[in-house]
């Protein structure tokens, strides 16, 4: 047989370690991935980190040892000459240890990961905060004070009927606010297909599926702002589906909570006075029903949208409509048969592109004048 | 009575080459078509693995938009599962087990062509949706509603028909290797004295009957769903979406020690002959494979963990106790090593490979076993990281194992075994640097299925380092076929026995002549070979063939 030379086998370890090395030292650069999860944030992932370092270990201690062990018969245990070596079949003792120990060691960890499951999904009586999270494709809505149906309601459009609903697309999604040191329940409602609800700092995510409610709670500790996007796939825009979240002391919140209430109450003024009309219609969700329609500029405009589609709902959001260049997105969504108007903040003159948040596929031009 | 010359090279029916592969029922021909087309498709899954990793070494969209990315992983995928390792561990089988059984062909040597010539007809079905409006792009899970008619077009359609068909090949393939196994032995090869590699493939078929038909019966109810207004994973109209999950898992898990369990076979037959050892605690291997089989079916919502919708403590108990069985397959086969005769053969490198590998597969699994480290992980890189360490640290390192092991077998000719050495470490050291950072990336918090992420996460540098590694595996795989190509043009040096294997299938030429075997040796234990060369179990001299072997 054909050896690979010494050398060659020298320079292999050589590279080996290095690679090792420069693996490991790159993983402990700060706020670079490494092995071990970023710092957690909340109660929960506390303990969830503290039982991944010690799964760790265990692991690590298996690692080496059973990999020495590959390495040392590896090297020991080289063919020298052609006399056959002792015929082992096997070795009661040994083979009872391999077994016994191992599921010793995994029912340990069962028990510890019970534990901790037990704690990280526990739900209080009586939460601080409730956030209800809605996941579509491809954003999140974020309903605060919301009624207490929607618990264990299916099919729910945060908008009038709680204190105020956040969105937002784009490479920040909306920004939730939680409170500090206080339960925060948040519960998941889809509205199209499955997507996940997953902040990494949590140390947490739960899929958030149609056809049911799912909930968890947390207690963040660590004021900050944390990234958090759908884990999930859930479409073309999956990758693109984020959030961010916001803990902050229970003053601050209070601030931001109270300044979201009047910006609700006060942006959807009812149909303003002169506000020009647009009509447009679906009847599937193929597309819209009118593809082109024209509108004035510089003036505030009214989108009445019926939905004669009976089998999904639909809205109309205007691409990059508001004055900060962010979509004007309609809510709620107009539920099968039913009309809804949205606000749309007077335009500059031109082209501007309408769709379905649901269906992107659905478009429209909406000249203005 | 005259004396007729019988020579078998002269057939008696003068037929092309073409036709003659296009009927054969030989099952080692049907073997050889299968590890073939197999191969193909790992080259063409490859491929789209190669274009995901481009799309993801910077950041940004360069390479692949959304739309073709979620195609490409999913049929990267699907390829990878379903016509890849399957048919290829299905194509060794087809060639070794009757071989190492004694027997002249397997039970059903005409449903035996059937079942392979279906896979190249559901593969048709498959691919063709590139050109008809787009594949698959819901993941190789499909989970719904985004597989149903409203969100995934016609490819999901051709998806559900070409696994189906997929599956009645998987289906007829197992019941012919349980009958051939049950039915076919030689005399004196007792359930106990099976080759490992039978064993595994034995457990593998059962595993096959049982979850295959219910990944079918999901399938034509998701078609129900899309084609003809069926409800049953539709929560509107009164379905439950996550019973998608559960009949899909419910196959999905056991399918993935049908991928696995004879990979184990290889290395548990790469091992011993490359050790002079017998494998170390025969009757406990063959305990752990029967038991992995077994608690195979009660770890599937594992899968489901976030879901919020599964019985959490019994499916993880269930996940932490099969590693235990595992486990002592694992130091079953160092002690299988230990104080052997080690001959560094490519076969034993990727053996070795394979130990080294697997572990890491074996021991990222337990993390996920725990489920409130579960919930972290799941869906992240982390998940893609295991289940890579599992199939290609584990299936691909021990089905590249068996190519350079049975290659001069099938062929009677050598792979280069220099090329081997330089496509092992090629490989070794590609896969590491593929799939080890994507741990990294998955606990930072890097979704996997997703197209693009942002400049300033921090997950640039280890992304370009996967994407070099699956570059280095790509470069290995042609140094792969470049071999191949060269070995088949040399000449045939290989001989019966040319590594001192204990097995039957080394007690004949290579390649076998169309009824395998003149004569069997006296079968008194698991290594018929090795007692025959070497006087060991009480061996006495050779038996001549007559209706032993073909009953």
């Amino acid at each position: 047989m054909i050896r690979v030379p010494h050398r060659a086998r020298r320079s292999l370890k050589v590279f080996a370690v290095a690679a090792l090395v420069a693996l490991v030292a790159g993983a402990c650069q700060t706020d670079s991935p490494g092995i071990f999860p970023p710092a957690a944030v909340t109660q929960q992932g506390t303990l969830t980190q503290d039982l991944y370092t010690f799964v760790f270990a265990i692991a690590t201690a298996i690692f080496i040892l059973v990999e020495g062990l590959i390495v040392w018969a590896v090297l020991r245990y080289r063919r020298r000459d052609d006399r056959l070596p002792v015929q082992t079949h096997g070795n009661l003792i040994a083979e009872a240890a391999w077994t016994v120990i191992p599921a010793l060691i995994v029912i340990a960890l069962f028990l510890l990961s019970m534990q901790a499951q037990g704690k990280i999904e526990a739900k209080s009586a009586a939460p601080d905060v409730v956030v209800d999270v809605v996941g579509f494709q491809w954003q999140w809505t974020i309903g605060y004070g919301c009624p207490d149906s929607y618990e264990s309601a299916t099919n729910v459009q945060p908008g009038q009927d709680c204190d105020f609903a956040l969105t937002g697309a784009g490479k920040q999604g909306p920004d939730l606010h939680v409170p500090t040191g206080q339960t925060v329940r948040f519960r998941l409602h889809a509205a199209d297909v499955i997507h996940a609800f997953y902040v990494p700092r949590f140390l947490y995510k739960k899929d958030v599926i149609p056809g049911r409610v799912n909930s968890f709670e947390v207690v963040v500790e660590q004021p900050g702002t944390y990234a958090g996007q759908c884990a999930e796939l859930c479409g073309l825009g999956h990758g693109e589906m984020f959030l961010s979240l916001t803990a902050e002391d229970r003053g601050a919140y209070d601030a931001w909570y109270a300044a979201q209430v009047e910006g609700a109450k006060a942006t959807p003024a009812p149909t303003q006075a002169g506000a020009y009309e647009v009509h447009i219609s679906a009847t599937t969700a193929a597309a819209f029903d009118q593809t082109e329609v024209s509108a004035p500029a510089d003036t505030p405009l009214a989108i009445v949208f019926e939905n004669r589609d009976l089998t999904v709902q639909h809205n109309v959001t205007v691409l990059k409509a508001n004055p900060d260049g962010s979509d004007a997105i309609g809510l709620p969504f107009a539920q099968p048969g039913a009309t809804v108007t949205y606000q749309v903040p007077p335009l500059k003159a031109g082209a501007y592109t309408y769709i379905c948040t649901i269906h992107p596929n659905m478009t429209g031009t909406l000249a203005v004048q | 009575m005259a004396t007729t010359a019988l020579s078998p090279r002269a057939g008696a029916y003068p037929r092309s080459r073409v036709y003659e592969w296009l009927t054969t029922t030989d099952h080692k021909k049907i073997g050889i078509m299968y590890i073939t087309s197999a191969y193909i498709f790992f080259l063409i899954g490859g491929l789209m693995a190669l274009a995901i990793r481009t799309e993801l070494a910077a950041p940004g969209t360069q390479f692949l938009n959304p739309d073709i990315f979620n195609q490409a992983f999913t049929m990267h995928g699907t390829t990878m599962v379903f016509f890849f390792v399957m048919p290829m561990l299905a194509g060794f089988a087809n060639y070794i087990v009757p071989l190492q059984i004694g027997a002249a062909d397997m039970a059903f040597p005409r449903i035996n062509a059937l079942s392979f010539w279906i896979i190249p007809v559901s593969a048709l079905l498959l691919f063709s949706s590139f050109g008809l409006g787009g594949a698959a792009a819901g993941g190789w899970t499909s989970y719904t509603p985004l597989s149903e008619a409203k969100y995934a077009g016609i490819g999901q359609d051709f998806w559900l028909a070409g696994l189906l068909l997929n599956g009645v090949s998987s289906i007829l393939g197992a019941i012919n290797i349980l009958a051939t196994i049950f039915k076919l032995r030689a005399p004196g090869l007792t359930m106990l004295r099976l080759p490992i590699f039978v064993w595994t493939v034995l457990v593998t078929s059962v595993l096959l009957i049982f979850a295959v038909p219910v990944l079918a019966s999901g399938l034509v109810m998701l078609f129900i769903d899309r084609n003809y207004g069926g409800a049953f994973f539709d929560p509107a109209a009164g379905g439950d979406t996550v019973l998608w999950q559960h009949v899909f898992w419910f196959f999905g898990h056991p399918e993935v020690y049908i991928l696995i369990l004879p990979a184990f076979g290889i290395i548990s037959e790469v091992l011993p002959v490359f050790s002079r050892k017998p494998l170390f605690g025969y009757k406990a291997f063959v305990l752990a494979t029967v038991s992995i089989g077994v608690l195979g079916f009660g770890v599937w919502a594992h899968h489901m963990f976030t879901t919020g919708a599964v019985f959490l403590p019994f499916f993880s108990i269930t996940t932490f106790l099969i590693s235990v069985p595992t486990g002592v397959k694992m130091f079953n086969w160092i002690a299988t090593m230990w104080r052997g005769k080690l001959r560094f053969t490519t076969a034993m490198l990727f053996a070795v490979g394979f130990l080294a590998s697997f572990l890491i597969g074996g021991l990222d699994g337990a993390f996920s076993a725990s489920t409130p480290i579960d919930f972290a992980l799941q869906d992240t890189y982390w998940i893609v990281s295991h289940l890579h360490y599992v199939l290609f640290g584990g299936s691909a390192f021990g089905i590249m194992a068996a190519t350079y092991y049975w290659f001069p077998k099938m062929t009677g000719r050598f792979l280069d075994e220099r090329l081997g050495k330089v496509q092992f470490v090629i490989m070794f050291v590609g896969a590491h640097l593929t799939f080890f950072p994507m741990h990294l990336l998955g606990i930072s918090g890097m979704p996997r299925r997703i197209q693009d992420y942002a400049p300033n996460v921090g997950w640039q540098d280890l992304n370009l380092l996967a994407t070099i590694g699956s570059y280095l595996i790509g470069f290995g795989t042609l140094v792969l076929l470049w071999n191949m190509f060269v070995a088949l043009r040399g000449p045939r040096t290989a001989g019966d026995d040319p590594w001192d294997a204990n097995t039957l299938e080394w007690a004949t030429t290579s390649p076998p002549p169309s009824y395998n075997f003149d004569r069997l040796p006296e079968i008194r234990s698991e290594r018929p070979l090795f007692d025959l060369k070497h006087g060991g179990a009480g061996h006495a001299p050779a038996l001549p063939s007559g209706e032993g072997s073909q009953r």
